[in-house]
């Protein structure tokens, strides 16, 4: 069960690292918020 | 008869060669269904290649689009031509088409996950549910 759980956590984290990478990447295509991003 | 005009210096015959070809289809119930196939096919090819490219390193991680940019293209579609709706369907279908792959995929979470899981299980790993 411990394996089974690790494993869960392992592919939520990495679910939440790509709905993060498509959320900043949508950000990044509306201009007046790249303006607030200095390394832009 | 045609009648070549000059207009600013060139002459023109007012026709042009259109770089895509543009056919309107009527099809029946069988066919439409054998279209929608071949469409899915197309389309879930493109989404592999896609995702590969991913592991791979040729398609840039900056393609992927999430909410925001699928809401503006929404409306883009849904304003585009005369025959918005064409374009509104044609994208709710390749979102839905998308999200039914991506979900098949082998992460622990996702559908595909559990039946990789359960696969694992079945070839005769060690019992990992409980």
């Amino acid at each position: 069960m411990r394996v089974k759980e690790k494993m869960l956590l392992a592919g939520f984290v990495l679910l939440l690292m790509l709905m993060v990478t498509v959320i900043y990447n949508d950000l990044m295509r509306i201009q007046w918020i790249e303006k607030f991003v200095p390394w832009r | 008869m045609v009648t070549p005009k000059s207009i600013n210096g060139q002459v023109m015959i007012g026709a042009q060669i259109n770089p895509w070809e543009v056919r309107t289809v009527d099809p029946g119930p069988l066919e439409a269904v054998k279209l929608s196939v071949q469409k899915n096919w197309e389309w879930t090819r493109q989404i592999v290649e896609t995702l590969v490219g991913l592991f791979t390193r040729q398609t840039s991680v900056k393609q992927l689009m999430g909410p925001v940019a699928i809401a503006d293209l929404s409306g883009t579609a849904a304003q585009g031509g005369p025959p918005g709706w064409i374009s509104l369907f044609t994208l709710m279908a390749m979102i839905s088409l998308n999200l039914g792959l991506l979900n098949l995929m082998p992460i622990p979470v996702l559908d595909g996950g559990h039946i990789f899981i359960l696969a694992l299980e079945g070839a005769g790993a060690p019992r990992l549910s409980a």
